[in-house]
This record gives C-alpha cells, structure tokens and sequence, in this order.
C-alpha cells in the first residue's frame, strides 16, 4: 500500500509494521465517533494500514545501520509515535469540537480525524484531503483565554510525514 | 531549486532579503580556503544568495499573519536562528575540516563538505551547518553515542537545498489557528 523509506520501514518493522498490513478498524473508528470526529476515506485507510501499532522503546538503534545503499546511519532518539488513534492526547470528545472548529480547517472546508500521537505528548491528525498535522492546545502568550487548538503541517501525505518523523531521529555517520 | 514558501519569504524578507540579492562571497571562501575546506559551485551560490543573513522567527512569534487568507503564527516554543556565515562555525573555529571531510556518508557518496554557518535554538549548543557538493544540507557538530564509549561525528538533513531547509525549519514553529 504505502512506500515508506528504507530508514522509516526500520522503524515500522520494530514496532509490528509489515507492507501488506491490514487490520479490523471497527474499535477505534467507532470510538472516534462516539467522540464527535468524522472518519473519513483518508483517515479509515491510515487506520487500516497503522492502526494499533505503539509506542515502543527502541531496541534495533543501537550502533549504526547499514542501508542497502551502504550509507551509514544511526538513530540518536526513536521518532515515539504511535497510531492508537482513539487514546490521542487532548482531542477527546470535549476536545473534539475545537479541532473541527479551527480556523484552518473550516476554511478549508476540512474535516479532521485523529490517527495517533507524537511521544503521547501531542496528536497526528489526518484531513480529509490526506495531509498530516500535529495538533496541540498551546496558551499564546499574548493572548489572554482559552488555549488555541493549533495545527503545524507535517506531511502531505502519511508517507511523508512518518517519512519526517523519522528523518529527524538519523544521524549520517 | 526549491521555492521558499509564503512564511519563509515573510520571514526572510525581515531579515533583510529579497528575491534580487546577491552579495560577494569572497571574503567567506577566503576563510574557507583557508581552513582545508572545498569550495564548490553549490556552496558559492548559496552564499551569494544568503551569506551574511541571519535569520529569526522571533518578531513574527505569536503575531499573526496571514497565508493564503489563513491565520498563522509561530509558536513560541524556541526562537531558531539560522545564521548564514561560515565564520561562526566551530567547524571552522575548530579547524575540524579533516574530520567532517572523512565522513563515511560523504566518502560513500563522492561529495564534497563545507561550513555555512550555524543553527543556534532556544538551549544552547548551536550546531553548525553544512552545505554539500549536491546543495544538500546538513546540521551537524553532535557527537552521536553509536554504542556506550562510541561516540561519533555525524550529520543530520534539514533539506534538500538552502531554501527547503529554511523552509522546513520555519515550518516547524508554524501554526493554523
């Protein structure tokens, strides 16, 4: 289904990620409305394809890794993201409405979905025309109220934002 | 070539750029020379076009503006500085050009290796940043712990050319609201 890097199917392969992966998305699709979300074509394939895969401690990092073009890489820190779409941080279904109501998204005329989470610290969220954020609720501090749910742009497509995920971890030795 | 993206034009426009500049490198590749380090084609262009710029998202932090009729800002979650002169690396302060030229990624790749000038984020240390024969670039000046009692010199990407890895550092601090 999808093409990830050599350096992103290392990662993927630790954590239980096979190419021709596909799994039962009835718990966390049915979770996610129950939450208020939509779950859209783009989020119900992500959801096929990565759903369920954790969080894991890194075990193949340690020393440096051949890749088939024989470049040397290492991976100071694991990328710790995780697709347990229906355990997000901060986008329960109190939550859930901030996320629909930014600005960016109706705008856009988007829907969102989430499909996992960054260190359990921040949410990976998917739109409905397939491009990746990263969701937090963040104070400004020149503002005065509520936190903002805000979205930063990691990929245009799931490939390449695991793609970036992972290319931040790699040192070239 | 990449393009630089809408913030990434806004903000380096700030820093006193624009789409036209074109400074003289020469007294950055003097220093080079010097040092061991390789002067190559991508490496000049790069410095005609932004040597000497220093780069900061720190007025435009939790200002508002707009792209595409979007509300965006930059997070105040650090205050990345790119400065664009090789003078301020320590690969140069250090005269560690053998080291970074024996890299095995480099060697592998038949590429070529030189200081731009540093990566400074909210904690310190800065890191440096390097530009490659094939305008790639790099961060680089950690030692990675390989193993326990291995610790290696190694590089990181941040793009593909200048202008995506500007692009792609700003985007990290970039938020919709």
């Amino acid at each position: 289904m999808i093409a990830f890097s050599e350096k992103s199917q290392i990662i993927l392969r630790d954590i239980g990620w096979f190419p021709e992966r596909k799994v039962e998305t009835f718990p966390w699709i049915n979770n996610l409305q129950q939450a208020g979300y939509d779950v859209f074509d783009a989020a119900r394939k992500i959801l096929e394809h990565l759903g369920g895969l954790p969080l894991k401690e890194p075990s193949a990092y340690k020393g440096f890794i051949s890749l088939s073009d024989n470049t040397r890489i290492h991976f100071a820190t694991h990328p710790n993201f995780d697709f347990i779409a229906d355990n997000t941080p901060e986008s329960d279904s109190e939550r859930a409405v901030y996320w629909k109501e930014n600005s960016f998204i109706k705008a856009n005329g988007l829907q969102i979905c989430p499909i996992g989470s960054i260190r359990g610290i921040t949410t990976l969220f998917v739109v409905s025309d397939g491009r990746i954020f990263i969701g937090q609720f963040y104070v400004p501090k020149s503002y005065h109220g509520d936190k903002e749910a805000s979205l930063t742009f990691l990929g245009h497509t799931i490939v390449e934002a695991v793609d970036k995920l992972v290319e931040r971890c790699v040192g070239y030795l | 070539m990449s393009y630089l993206t809408k913030a990434s034009s806004l903000i380096l426009r700030d820093s006193g750029w624009s789409p036209q500049r074109k400074v003289d490198p020469s007294y950055w590749i003097d220093s080079l020379k010097k040092t061991d380090f390789p002067i190559f084609e991508a490496l000049i262009n790069c410095l005609e076009k932004f040597g000497g710029l220093t780069i900061t998202t720190l007025p435009f932090q939790e200002r508002p503006f707009f792209i595409e009729k979007q509300q965006a800002v930059i997070l105040q979650r650090a205050d990345p500085i790119l400065e664009l002169s090789p003078n301020k690396s320590k690969a140069i302060e250090l005269s560690q050009a053998e080291q970074w030229k024996s890299l095995h990624y480099l060697k592998n790749k038949h590429l070529e290796i030189a200081p731009i000038g540093v990566f400074r984020y909210a904690y310190p240390p800065p890191f440096d940043l390097f530009i490659l024969s094939n305008g790639n670039i790099f961060g680089g000046g950690r030692y990675w712990t390989v193993k326990e009692g291995d610790e290696r010199l190694g590089l990181f990407y941040l793009g593909n050319d200048v202008e995506d890895a500007i692009n792609n550092t700003i985007e990290e601090f970039l938020a919709f609201w």
